[in-house]
């Protein structure tokens, strides 16, 4: 009989939380979106933590090893973990744009920013030009990529040249 | 209504369970033989006898003082199955399990054997019954142990892990996590690649790698949330990648080393189709179908550079291991030893960084996670980048 009351109540706090829960994700999709892009940063040198970029136009000098730093920051903390691709173009003076490459990371729940370094894997000579970054995030749900929403005034465009 | 009627047979489960058979300690309560020193599957290698897997527990009788034992059946009332043999290493008790009632019903297909006692009740016979009598009084054993089994009877009797007995009452809770030490990166062996340490963004991994046989990544103790303490590795190349790990499960003494009841894999676990396990290794039954039984290297790397052993480091391979083309052996099938397995094959991943995850849990249930971080490089560019908090 001790087991038929402990059973009973165990449904009634059950039925209880199914009836109150509150949708934590997406309410369209049911699943995690990325939030917003609020910024993009570029540069050349990195201080962490304390992000220092604001170049959108990178010099390197002969010596220095080329890299190039960024930091995405996002509207929000992520609700669950998401996986990201982003899109590195390129556009030489003058010609077409270039698909580089596209690589993905997984950004965890609670994060807000995505921070990385872009370069060769030598670490050697980026080529002049102007480079783009595209982001999608994965859609769970379609499993597919989507193109991210970017705030007014996002910058997503850099260009490299020697002196 | 779902949820009702699952709870309403749960109840009539709960209920009617009482009528059936109680499991026992096969250790009479207060002598304090209680400490689990070998777990179900451990490696047992070459210089113990044949290569094998551990086919029940050893219970440890006492680590200080040798005093006699009683020994009991984990279930009242039971059958002895054939007259008890002596061998060197103490004496086999094998039963099959009856209910506990005076009307002596046959458990079906279940018994259990009871090794290396040194002194057993000489009243025992083959195909006889017995109710609430001991299987020995007053013993001692060899190497200070009972070694239990658990065994599905039938044309091909086999093992289980007597721990899958829920009912089985454990006098000491398991208290501590399994640890998890290091992962090895196979790159030449079954694998094909070139693996680095990575290091970026002013984080410098290199001392939790080490350019060994196979690369060595030592995992840290805490998990899972500092991601920045994980190792990380560059993969490229072939960009074919087979994960080892070296870990253990403790009971409740620092010097047992035994396997964890559930080892399972993630890739970026927690997006979409990718949140279920990659590979899961459940420790309950050394039996997928009648005629298939597991092998130790299925689940253990028993060669160089990671040689399992008894009784030290353990190497349990975090992929499925045959020589099949599909890469599932035979005998790996769902609902025992290995389930649920879809191979880790890194060189069909997407160019970036991914989290490997590797989860040991115990049957009490706790579970210790270990990262590893591997930026799949396929261009000569690279954007190597993690995600952080505020």
């Amino acid at each position: 009989m001790k087991k038929f009351f402990f059973f009973s109540f165990c449904l009634l706090i059950i039925m209880t939380l199914h009836c109150g829960a509150d949708e934590t994700e997406d309410a369209e999709t049911g699943y995690t979106v990325l939030p917003d892009i609020n910024s993009i940063l570029f540069g050349n040198e990195w201080y962490n933590p304390e992000s220092a970029l604001a170049d959108t136009s990178i010099q390197f000098s002969e010596t220095q090893d080329s890299v190039i730093y960024y930091e995405i920051k996002l509207d929000t903390n992520v609700l669950g973990d998401i996986k990201i691709r982003k899109i590195w173009d390129r556009r030489m003076y003058g010609g077409d744009s270039l698909n580089l490459f596209s690589s993905v990371v997984l950004v965890t729940e609670g994060s807000r920013r995505i921070c990385g370094e872009f370069r060769r894997p030598d670490y050697g000579t980026i080529t002049e030009g102007t480079y783009y970054l595209t982001i999608k995030y994965y859609n769970s749900k379609d499993s597919e990529y989507e193109n991210a929403n970017y705030n007014q005034g996002v910058n997503r465009v850099f260009t490299v040249d020697y002196p | 209504m779902k949820i009702i009627t699952i709870l309403s047979l749960i109840i009539i489960t709960m209920v009617y369970a009482d009528s059936t058979t109680t499991y026992r300690w096969p250790f009479v309560t207060g002598q304090g033989a209680d400490t689990i020193i070998s777990n179900f599957c451990d490696f047992r290698p070459q210089d113990v006898s044949t290569p094998h897997f551990h086919e029940g527990i050893d219970i440890r009788a006492c680590s200080t003082s040798r005093k006699a034992y009683d020994v009991i059946s984990i279930t009242s009332g039971y059958e002895i199955l054939s007259n008890p043999d002596s061998f060197s290493y103490g004496w086999i008790v094998k039963t099959r399990f009856y209910t506990d009632d005076t009307l002596g019903t046959l458990i079906p297909n279940q018994g259990a054997h009871h090794i290396h006692m040194l002194e057993i009740n000489d009243s025992l016979q083959a195909n006889k019954c017995y109710i609430n009598t001991y299987l020995s009084h007053q013993t001692k054993f060899w190497r200070n142990h009972l070694h239990l089994e658990y065994i599905m009877l039938g044309t091909n009797s086999y093992s289980k892990n007597p721990f899958h007995i829920t009912e089985l009452p454990i006098p000491l809770a398991d208290a501590t996590s399994p640890i998890l030490n290091k992962i090895y990166v196979d790159y030449f062996v079954l694998g094909s690649a070139t693996v680095d340490s990575l290091n970026f963004l002013g984080y410098n991994f290199d001392q939790l790698y080490n350019s060994g046989t196979f690369k060595e990544c030592s995992l840290p103790t805490s998990t899972p949330a500092n991601d920045l303490d994980d190792p990380h590795i560059m993969v490229y190349g072939n960009r074919i990648v087979k994960f080892v790990l070296q870990g253990w499960d403790h009971f409740n003494k620092t010097d047992d080393y035994a396997t964890p009841s559930i080892i399972s894999t993630y890739i970026d676990h927690n997006i979409s189709s990718l949140e279920k396990a990659c590979y899961i290794v459940r420790f309950d039954s050394l039996l997928s179908s009648p005629d298939e039984v597991h092998q130790e290297e299925d689940v253990y790397y028993v060669t160089a550079p990671c040689s399992s052993a008894y009784g030290s480091a353990q190497y349990y391979r975090l992929y499925p291991h045959d020589n099949s083309s599909d890469g599932m052996p035979g005998c790996i099938i769902t609902d025992t030893l290995v389930v649920d397995s879809v191979l880790v094959k890194t060189d069909n991943l997407e160019e970036g960084m991914h989290r490997f995850r590797v989860v040991a849990e115990d049957k009490a249930g706790h579970k210790k996670t270990g990262d590893i971080h591997f930026y799949l490089r396929i261009n000569d560019w690279v954007d190597i980048s993690r995600s952080f908090q505020d």
